[in-house]
């Protein structure tokens, strides 16, 4: 009888609020991304540390379901860069060097593990958060939290509470410091015109296939493709796990691209043949790795890339994880 | 610093020193013209030869490496007098440097895969995650893109 008591009591119980916030968060993040359904052009402002070349002003048009055009503009308001999808070709066009690339769109179909599945790896890792309503371009936007599991403040997200769309975003480094930020200046909604997602690269321009590709492999599948044994890391960070495997044709070697996530942060793992060369990049410096042998490390923006040779292989692992951690997951691969 | 031996030299064009001595080297070169002008020769001669394509192997020299390698395998003569007078010094030494010659023919090493290619591969995996900050990732893309492929083309 005190058991069935206890037990109705705990049915009866109010749920935190907290717990109500974090649902409720997830519920407008969820929405958010999963149905981008307004059509839109926006006026939009990104600064970020180094890597990806300081601030920038772009002009941003956006067309249900999965066509989309950013045009950055240089000091003087002039597009400089332009990227862009009509959802089955992407291109990538820069005006000052006249070149431009053209690849293949994702298709999120294809994928090993779609948004849902990618949200509730998220969910799993992270904390989210309501905090509040402000005010972006004009429009009244909700502002979700993420942290870690430790309460450490990770990404900020202003949403717009009719829209659903992400009007903000702040993204902070481990020690609270600002990583990058993105901010719309104005939006108007309305249809775009199907002209603004096709491109016709200007005579003169040098046009490339981009070597990215969009393959969804399986280890194995992706080894036997390319005749190497997969050779992935026995050992994961807490919370990572492997989303798909992908080749990259790279100059004189094709690379096995893995590719895990914690549902937040990407970490990616490179393997080919001990031929392979990679560039020395920017600042670099040695790192010893157990059992044996010594591995390269260089810094670029936020990104950490840890380069060493293992047997007849060759790897290059890539995130934003402290070091011991990008260490550890290196001397777990063991072809 | 004094002038660097050649083997410095040659570690830092092939980026093998550590940072402190390619530092070093640097400054020296800024005040050295014979040092510049060497360091200039020692590029060039390592391009022309990362461009030379990789001759095949001679039929006659196969040949010859199998029978050595036969000869090496086989159960060895008591030792003879030119043996034990130490005649094989010259010889060992004549063969060693043409086999390291052989090895750095054959392992001439390949075409250099930028680093901002296997970082355009991870961004645009990246973009594709729920909270990836998209617009700084396509806006430096392009730039990614034009450095893969001009450190590519070395």
């Amino acid at each position: 009888m005190r058991l069935r008591a206890a037990l109705l009591g705990l049915l009866l119980a109010p749920v935190p609020a907290a717990a109500q916030g974090s649902a409720a968060a997830l519920d407008l993040l969820r929405s958010s991304l999963l149905a981008p359904d307004s059509p839109y052009a926006a006026a939009v402002s990104v600064s970020a540390g180094a890597s990806r070349d300081g601030s920038k002003k772009l002009r941003v048009r956006f067309s249900p379901p999965n066509r989309w055009r950013r045009e950055f503009l240089d000091a003087e308001g002039r597009p400089g860069q332009l990227a862009l999808s009509d959802g089955r070709v992407e291109w990538f066009y820069d005006a000052g060097q006249r070149r431009a690339w053209r690849g293949e769109a994702p298709d999120p179909e294809e994928a090993l593990r779609g948004p849902e599945e990618e949200l509730e790896l998220l969910e799993r890792n992270y904390l989210l958060a309501l905090a509040g309503e402000e005010a972006v371009a004009g429009r009244g936007c909700r502002v979700v939290e993420l942290r870690s599991r430790a309460g450490k403040l990770l990404r900020r997200l202003w949403v717009d509470g009719e829209r659903r769309l992400t009007l903000r975003s702040e993204q902070y480094r481990e020690d609270g410091s600002l990583a990058s930020a993105m901010r719309f200046e104005s939006i108007s909604f309305g249809p775009q015109e199907e002209p603004w997602f096709r491109f016709s690269p200007p005579p003169g321009t040098a046009v490339s296939e981009s070597r990215l590709r969009q393959d969804y492999l399986y280890p194995a599948e992706a080894g036997e493709l390319e005749g190497l044994k997969p050779a992935p890391p026995a050992w994961l960070p807490p919370g990572y796990a492997l989303e798909s495997v992908s080749v990259l044709p790279a100059p004189g070697a094709r690379l096995l691209h893995y590719r895990y996530s914690d549902g937040v942060e990407a970490l990616s793992l490179f393997q080919g043949p001990s031929s392979a060369r990679f560039g020395r990049g920017g600042r670099a410096q040695a790192l010893r790795l157990k059992p044996g042998g010594k591995a390269r490390l260089i810094l670029d923006g936020e990104e950490r890339i840890l380069e060493w040779r293992r047997g007849r292989q060759r790897f290059v692992l890539v995130g934003s994880l402290p070091v011991d951690v990008l260490r550890r997951v290196a001397e777990s691969v063991a072809p | 610093m004094n002038c660097p031996d050649a083997e410095l030299l040659s570690a830092v064009l092939d980026g093998e020193a550590s940072e402190a001595e390619t530092r070093s080297l640097d400054r020296h070169l800024g005040g050295c013209a014979a040092c510049r002008s060497l360091a200039a020769e020692l590029r060039g001669l390592k391009a022309a030869l990362e461009a030379q394509p990789v001759p095949p192997m001679p039929g006659d020299l196969r040949a010859s490496l199998e029978r050595m390698a036969a000869e090496v395998s086989r159960p060895r003569a008591p030792a003879r007098a030119w043996l034990r007078a130490g005649l094989w010094r010259p010889a060992l030494a004549l063969s060693l440097a043409c086999a390291a010659l052989l090895l750095a023919v054959i392992r001439r090493p390949g075409p250099e895969i930028p680093l901002d290619l296997v970082l355009a591969a991870h961004e645009q995996y990246e973009r594709r995650l729920p909270l990836a900050p998209t617009e700084q990732i396509l806006a430096g893309l392009p730039g990614r893109l034009a450095r893969a492929e001009a450190g590519g083309e070395e």
